[in-house]
């Protein structure tokens, strides 16, 4: 934490961090110093409008240091949380092969995010959406079944 | 869930150790799984919480969390190639 007369002061948690706030050791408003990287993301939904400036996101990893044989379950793309993006740099922008994990949902401004590197298929931005709801723990089963209930009621009309 | 207890003498089971579950393979499928008591344990409290509904947290893999370690932490991702990202 950078101080106003310049300083720096270093706290190992967020608690820490309040507890020098409680004992008035730091201010309220303060300057944190971090590190940072830059590093792929993919973006989840589009902003066309441009009225909101920040955007959801899922993190990647290459998994390459993982086990040979870990490495391939991974390839054979059967974890509900996670999406396996085979090595395809024309399409994905990417110069090896990554998984995205589902777990890792973060909030990017759209000041940070450089570029379009590349494009998930229709297929694979459903198959996340899926995935990420049964990751939220978001119980589908109410809109699906009135969804069903819809195109029966709309067949039955239609006979 | 119900519990059928068999005697030790009646069956064959490799000793169950902590913090590890025990999956039988029959047909390349896992067709049972041994425990030991401690998680048995825990597994009975937490159906007796969760009951029918179980949060998905309880169902992710250790391979999983692993991938989600190394994605939150960064150390497994792509070096950003900026040089090579504008000569595109």
């Amino acid at each position: 934490m950078l101080h106003a007369d310049g300083s720096l002061a270093a706290f190992a948690s967020a608690s820490d961090l309040a507890d020098a706030i409680g004992r008035k050791e730091v201010p309220v408003t303060h300057t944190c110093l971090v590190d940072a990287k830059i590093r792929p993301v993919v973006v989840l939904q589009g902003r066309p409008r441009g009225a909101l400036a920040d955007y959801v996101a899922l993190k990647l990893t290459r998994f390459a240091k993982l086990p040979a044989d870990r490495r391939e379950l991974v390839r054979q793309d059967v974890f509900p949380d996670l999406l396996y993006l085979p090595e395809d740099p024309d399409r994905y922008g990417l110069p090896t092969e990554n998984a995205i994990d589902v777990n890792s949902l973060v909030r990017v401004h759209r000041d940070a995010i450089i570029a379009v590197a590349g494009w998930l298929d229709p297929h694979q931005v459903t198959t996340l959406g899926h995935k990420l709801a049964a990751a939220l723990d978001i119980d589908l089963r109410g809109p699906i079944r009135d969804g069903v209930m819809a195109h029966l009621e709309a067949l039955r009309r239609d006979d | 869930m119900k519990t059928r207890t068999v005697a030790a003498n009646d069956v064959r089971i490799p000793d169950p150790a902590p913090d590890e579950v025990v999956v039988v393979m029959r047909y390349g499928k896992p067709y049972a799984a041994i425990i030991d008591t401690d998680a048995l344990d825990l597994f009975l409290r937490m159906q007796a919480l969760f009951g029918e509904y179980v949060p998905h947290e309880m169902g992710i893999s250790d391979l999983e969390l692993k991938i989600h370690e190394l994605a939150e932490s960064g150390e497994d991702t792509e070096e950003f190639d900026y040089a090579t990202f504008l000569a595109r």
